[in-house]
């Protein structure tokens, strides 16, 4: 298993609906990618502003996904190739 | 109908929590074995624990025995995530909870009355934790915190038991002696030696025998081998310590990585203390060395503070006394004590303390914002380029939570 921190901005595309947020598909290095299952959620609060992260399935591997509610931003944090 | 008059304490329990949450982020491990660790296991999961593995077992031993596990160094701020969910609903199901890193003890008296039973209690708490953030608990139910923590211990993995008022001393009685709170490998082997084995054979000793033995906890133990806590039923509100400790990835001789790791140790903490409006009385310094040698010093502050500088300054003095052979350290650790709300006095605070206490106060509200890493202090400077970051700080090799 290979675990790979990456930590680059990415942009995402995303449902904000009923409350919660789910990415849809990202782009990376010039190339997107579909979000097929969100493994977990989680919620970092010890920030100011609450910090939401994701575990997404794309095909084999799973990348991890963190949403800055303050910025409004999205970074890619890891990959994990099984 | 249940009776809802008496005290109800709820004990849950996260199972192989850090393997857990490594199998739920990451499909590829479900139903493999999984061990969370560096230098020794931390957590390990259950299909791990068929071959033989259990937590504070040696790397090296454990790859042996099962050498198709994964091991994994493990993301603590993100397992302290998973726990905050999973205390978020216990609460719905007790009237005060008091949490640690992977299990809480819960107060339920009355909410019997939501929720039926106090199994069903359990079975609903453990499906609703299941449900919302898809964790395995095991949950215990007794009239104390104690039976309630060996009722969930009995109930591992995924279950739930209800010791029902009136079956403490049945429960208790075949459990192997060690089990008992308060009867560490010391005191279990002194017992043994008396032929006692079992709790329910503890009760064979009388009050005053327990208390010749073992002195006051000797006394302690005479109780809870009748299944009476000893523990005050309280309601932390103030955290008795904040700790941080960590191994080095290889040990150290280096005075500057010591003393670097030991001011980002003690400057964590003490951002964990001001978050929480403390100040600190008392400062404890851990070492270990190479050849798995330990000292421990502490001091008394002469008054509270908030301050990094006058802990470091503290802990700094005690390294200084306490390393005193030339042999490398694996291992360093940080306890902060005595701590009150009271803050310290203002009125004739001296000029340059104000200015440390704002600094302090404006580098907490970056590192609030930004993640811990977003400052680095110039004293713990000789980590940098030596340890990898990440937002939360320095990445440690076995990286630790105040609690």
């Amino acid at each position: 298993m290979n675990i790979e921190r990456i930590d680059e901005p990415i942009r995402v595309v995303a449902s904000f609906a009923d409350g919660e947020v789910r990415p849809l598909s990202f782009r990376w290095g010039g190339r997107d990618y579909r979000v097929e299952r969100i493994n977990a959620r989680w919620t970092d609060r010890d920030a100011d502003a609450p910090r939401l992260h994701f575990s997404v399935q794309v095909g084999e591997e799973t990348y991890y996904l963190q949403f800055n509610t303050a910025e409004v931003r999205w970074r890619l944090d890891q990959l994990v190739v099984a | 109908m249940c009776d809802v008059s008496k005290t109800l304490w709820v004990h849950v329990d996260v199972d192989a929590f850090f393997a857990s949450v490594e199998q739920l982020l990451i499909p590829a491990l479900r139903h493999r074995p999984v061990i969370v660790g560096s230098g020794v296991i931390a957590s390990c999961s259950y299909e791990a624990r068929r071959f033989g593995l259990w937590a504070g077992m040696p790397l090296h031993e454990a790859r042996k025995l099962c050498p198709q596990a994964v091991v994994l160094a493990g993301s603590y701020p993100i397992y302290r995530c998973f726990a905050e969910h999973v205390w978020d609903v216990c609460r719905r199901f007790t009237v005060s909870l008091e949490t640690f890193l992977d299990e809480a003890f819960g107060e339920a008296t009355g909410m019997e009355r939501l929720y039926g039973r106090p199994d069903e209690l359990g079975r609903r708490l453990q499906r609703a934790v299941a449900e919302e953030v898809r964790l395995p608990v095991s949950v215990g139910l007794a009239a104390n915190r104690m039976l309630a923590k060996l009722a969930s211990g009995l109930a591992k993995p995924r279950g739930v038991m209800w010791t029902r008022p009136g079956t403490e001393a049945d429960l208790l009685a075949p459990m192997e002696i060690g089990k008992l709170p308060g009867v560490g490998p010391k005191t279990a082997r002194k017992l043994r030696d008396m032929n006692i084995r079992h709790i329910g054979e503890l009760r064979r000793l009388s009050r005053a025998q327990l208390r010749t033995m073992f002195g006051r906890r000797g006394e302690l133990l005479y109780d809870r081998c009748r299944g009476a806590d000893t523990q005050p039923a309280c309601r932390l509100r103030t955290p008795r310590t904040l700790s941080r400790e960590t191994t080095f990835h290889r040990p150290q001789t280096d005075p500057a990585q010591v003393r670097g790791m030991l001011w980002y140790l003690l400057e964590r903490a003490m951002r964990s203390a001001r978050k929480l409006r403390l100040s600190v009385g008392r400062v404890e310094l851990s070492i270990r060395y190479e050849d798995w040698h330990s000292a421990v010093a502490s001091r008394t502050l002469t008054e509270p503070t908030e301050s990094d500088e006058e802990a470091f300054e503290a802990a700094s003095e005690m390294l200084g006394r306490l390393h005193g052979r030339r042999v490398a350290l694996r291992h360093v650790g940080v306890v902060l004590s005595r701590l009150t709300r009271k803050r310290p006095g203002r009125l004739f605070e001296p000029p340059a303390a104000q200015r440390l206490r704002k600094l302090h106060h404006a580098v907490d509200a970056i590192r609030n914002r930004y993640g811990h890493a977003a400052v680095i202090s110039g004293k713990s400077i000789a980590l940098l380029g030596r340890l990898e970051r990440n937002d939360y700080g320095f990445v440690l090799r076995t990286p630790s939570l105040t609690k």
